[in-house]
């Protein structure tokens, strides 16, 4: 399978000024040429739509920089200097789009002349380097992880927002995940959000991170129980078709919630909760929940209210929504709430909900929408959670 | 003769009094009769329990002095003790008996208000009373048999009066007792994406 790096190398192989391509914070599509090569424009955005057909966002502006390397240039380097990663404490290299230059992450920058030393010998030029202090890679919620788990860190959108993938499901005979409707570009309705874990890359051709495309966010109501002058909804609930139907393919391990230990976002890739069974208006005042979140990990919690209707922000009112006495903090939206019972076995527990808002503070609550109001018909509708050979 | 709330336990407020506040704010016209939302809430099996033992006003877990985890449901009538036990062994038993951590434990405690008239209440009230700026949230409370309404902890004192005398307005239009009605000064919640 070919990477980003080949295909931009196609790229410059047609127009060798080609120094790479990256979206800034405003979501401005901006192309690297070699510096007195500008001229070289059309050319390459020609190539681009050779490399990448039908790609809509080539229509758009581009914005053009002086760069100082063509992209075959830093392929080269970067493909020379694969050794670097030998050193303890280096954590990456790569080739940096948004800087036309290349990249090495330290983790501490003592050995950075290591790497110079290193560099210097395979002949990159110190100055088309950039080394950087970086965090060593940890094995997180946050990370990169397949097959898909509840707990995950999920992102929409550019500057990408982080939200947690809730738990997977089977809706309509349609594999995919269940999140929050605020985790969609618009809350109600479906715009086509497109997800990717851990992160949407900063290159955007690269889709190696897609993993689902939302198919159904219902609208919020007016009328009958709903607050004059507010929308309403008894779920913050959105259901991603996974994997997106452009690829790439993805696998899913649905009745799985990722399983770390207590105020940690560490997990080892394995350890899992099994979902046996679902909740509906089945939580009590006094009950003991978990959720975990990309952003707080995993938290128990005592549930202090069950159906409150709730405002949020200036028109939203969510109706018949439950409380649980934890703070949580912006990334936990989506979150897989559930009750550890072990039985049948260890670790088995029953989904109560998905986490959606809390305190602004993070202190002292957080909010979820039961199962039972995530399947009403006027919600998501039916969802099967469970793996084999439970039937929730 | 007015109307007024008086703080109790640092952040809980309490109605108590009358009212002549003329609010701009959307309130019911005076002489509203509470009417059934069809969907308003959806707490069936409470509901279900209820209507076997009307005098069910709710139920929570929590801990005795030994750390058992112990039901307590409140009743109006000590009376149906053994009815309500009974509903809700058949109503929530199937599930709750088959779990090892759920309490074997029920003991009861003297309620004011049944679940069915707290219900009606609420029903009847949270489409009004949700429709007031800087009221955060309203709910049954399970834990104190009262209907709870949330008011947002950054309001400034004025924008805090006007608000409680919105609400003592809207109550009393609506024929709900003050007494039912706990007010309670909450930070109003808000979605948890990050960028």
């Amino acid at each position: 399978m070919e990477t980003l790096d080949d295909l931009f190398a196609k790229v410059a192989q047609q127009v060798p000024a080609f120094g790479g391509l990256f979206f800034d914070d405003k979501d401005q599509l901006i192309m690297y040429l070699v510096e007195g090569e500008l001229g070289a424009q059309a050319a390459a955005v020609a190539a681009l739509r050779m490399v990448f057909p039908n790609d809509e966002r080539l229509a758009g502006s581009i914005l053009v920089l002086p760069g100082k390397y063509g992209f075959l240039q830093l392929k080269k380097w970067h493909d020379s200097m694969i050794d670097v990663l030998t050193i303890p404490g280096v954590v990456f290299t790569d080739i940096d789009d948004g800087k036309n230059q290349l990249a090495v992450g330290v983790e501490t920058m003592e050995i950075a002349h290591e790497v110079e030393r290193l560099l210097g010998k395979l002949g990159v030029p110190r100055g088309a380097v950039s080394i950087e202090k970086t965090e060593p890679v940890e094995f997180k919620l946050r990370q990169r992880r397949r097959p898909l788990v509840g707990g995950l860190q999920i992102q929409f959108g550019w500057p990408g927002a982080n939200c947690t993938l809730g738990f997977i499901a089977i809706r309509g005979g349609v594999n995919g995940f269940v999140t929050n409707s605020h985790c969609t570009h618009t809350q109600g309705g479906v715009e086509n959000t497109e997800y990717h874990q851990p992160i949407r890359p900063i290159n955007p051709w690269d889709m190696s991170n897609r993993v689902g495309l939302e198919i159904a966010d219902p609208t919020y109501f007016t009328g009958g129980a709903c607050p004059s002058g507010r929308r309403c909804r008894y779920s913050d609930s959105a259901f991603a078709q996974s994997p997106h139907p452009s690829g790439p393919s993805v696998t899913l391990n649905r009745g799985y919630i990722a399983r770390t230990a207590l105020g940690s976002t560490q997990w080892n890739g394995t350890d899992t909760y099994r979902i046996v069974t679902e909740s509906e208006y089945d939580v009590r005042v006094g009950d003991i929940v978990n959720m975990v979140g990309r952003t707080s990990g995993r938290k128990e919690g005592r549930v202090t209210n069950v159906c409150t209707n709730e405002n949020v922000g200036t028109n939203i009112t969510m109706l018949c929504q439950y409380r649980v006495n934890v703070g949580v903090l912006g990334g936990d939206s989506g979150a897989p709430v559930f009750r550890i019972i072990n039985s049948p076995a260890p670790n088995d527990v029953i989904l109560y909900g998905i986490l959606w808002g809390g305190d602004a503070a993070g202190t002292q609550y957080y909010i979820f929408s039961d199962m039972g109001a995530v399947q009403r018909l006027d919600e998501l509708g039916s969802l099967y959670t469970c793996p084999s050979p439970f039937t929730c | 003769m007015c109307k007024r709330f008086t703080m109790l336990l640092g952040t809980m407020l309490m109605l108590s009094g009358c009212n002549l506040f003329q609010s701009p704010l959307p309130l019911p016209p005076p002489q509203t009769t509470c009417e059934a939302t069809p969907g308003a809430t959806n707490d069936s099996a409470d509901v279900r329990l209820a209507q076997r033992a009307p005098a069910y006003g709710g139920m929570f877990f929590d801990f005795d002095d030994q750390g058992n985890r112990i039901l307590y449901v409140y009743l109006t009538d000590l009376s149906q003790e053994e009815a309500v036990k009974q509903a809700i062994i058949e109503i929530l038993g199937p599930r709750w008996l088959e779990l090892p951590m759920y309490p074997r434990e029920i003991r009861v405690l003297q309620g004011q208000y049944s679940y069915l008239q707290l219900k009606a209440w609420h029903d009847c009230m949270s489409r009004w009373i949700l429709a007031i700026p800087g009221i955060t949230m309203t709910d049954i409370d399970d834990k104190k048999n009262r209907i709870t309404i949330g008011i947002d902890i950054g309001l400034k004192a004025a924008k805090k009066r006007r608000v409680i005398e919105a609400v003592e307005t809207a109550l009393e239009r609506l024929d709900i007792p003050q007494e039912a009605v706990i007010l309670e000064e909450m930070p109003p919640a808000v979605p948890k994406r990050s960028s």
